[in-house]
């Protein structure tokens, strides 16, 4: 247990870097460029850390329920997800939108227990509370940011 | 009278746009989240890495082909640009395995509320980034003391 929470953080570390370095990328160049740039790299960083970790066999697992449920996160995490979230701002304003979608990891247990059978125990759920609310919290500040 | 009438159909024609947008905004963080879900399921099988490694493909395959008019122009980068997209890459993609691969150790409903701390670390990246050109206010540190508290309770009690 205390591993995979160990990769969470390193992931939630990772991606929050990652978050921040894509938009001083945006500054430089037109984002759709700059989405399938990142992506082009991370393809190819996946790709050989897969290949050395697992070699070619594990590469290539067995089954079309495979690919098609990789094709369908494919979908959610770079089409829908993001495009849904670009008109949403365009839309209601960052405002509104940034603390809806700070709610994901409440989303993300409703999920678990309605399709995965999974029942978190309830500190696990006060303290996703306590996550979502602070990032709410942050997120809704008007004073914070950037300095005039 | 007709003076009257207008701040009325203009401020009734925005509730329809705002609406629209929460709903999107609800579909957008309903994807992300069964992006999450679908890894928890197919990481029973298959390593974390190489789950990675399609959803990522797939995705650049999908992204590539709805810009493919600004792949095609070739224009539209600078020079300076290029190492952020490198290491900003390279960073999401370290997530993205590390994610996965903690789904193979932990249950979704643990490991996604620590996610939720993202927006915190993104944050601090700003600030080291640009820094004296974003401010810090007492809420945010009392935000920021509720997300690490929230992450902690989670490590504890799942430790």
């Amino acid at each position: 247990m205390g591993v995979g929470i160990a990769l969470a953080l390193l992931a939630t570390l990772a991606w929050g870097a990652g978050d921040v370095f894509v938009r001083k990328a945006t500054f430089g160049a037109v984002t759709p460029l700059v989405a399938v740039g990142a992506l082009a790299v991370m393809v190819a960083v996946l790709g050989v850390a897969a290949f050395a970790t697992v070699g070619w066999g594990g590469l290539t697992p067995d089954g079309a329920r495979f690919y098609l449920l990789a094709g369908l996160m494919g979908i959610f995490a770079h089409l829908t997800g993001t495009l849904f979230y670009f008109h949403a701002m365009r839309r209601a304003g960052l405002s509104i939108v940034s603390p809806i979608i700070g709610i994901q990891p409440l989303v993300s247990i409703g999920l678990a227990m309605a399709l995965g059978g999974e029942r978190p125990n309830l500190p696990t759920v006060l303290a996703a509370l306590l996550i979502v609310a602070g990032v709410i919290v942050i997120i809704t500040d008007k004073r914070a940011g950037v300095a005039e | 009278m007709r003076a009257e009438r207008e701040p009325r159909r203009a401020s009734f024609a925005r509730v329809p746009a705002v609406a629209v947008g929460v709903v999107l905004a609800v579909a957008s963080t309903s994807s992300f989240a069964m992006t999450g879900f679908i890894a928890s399921r197919l990481v029973e099988t298959t390593p974390g890495i190489v789950v990675a490694f399609y959803e990522a493909l797939f995705g650049l395959v999908l992204v590539a082909t709805v810009n493919a008019r600004f792949i095609a122009a070739g224009r539209g980068v600078s020079r300076s640009a290029l190492p952020w997209i490198g290491i900003g890459g390279l960073a999401l993609g370290a997530g993205t395995a590390f994610f996965y691969t903690a789904l193979g150790h932990i249950p979704f409903s643990v490991a996604a509320p620590v996610i939720g701390a993202v927006p915190l670390v993104s944050y601090g990246f700003i600030l080291l980034l640009l820094r004296g050109r974003e401010r810090l206010t007492p809420r945010v540190l009392l935000g920021a003391t509720m997300v690490v508290t929230g992450v902690i309770v989670i490590r504890i009690v799942n430790a």
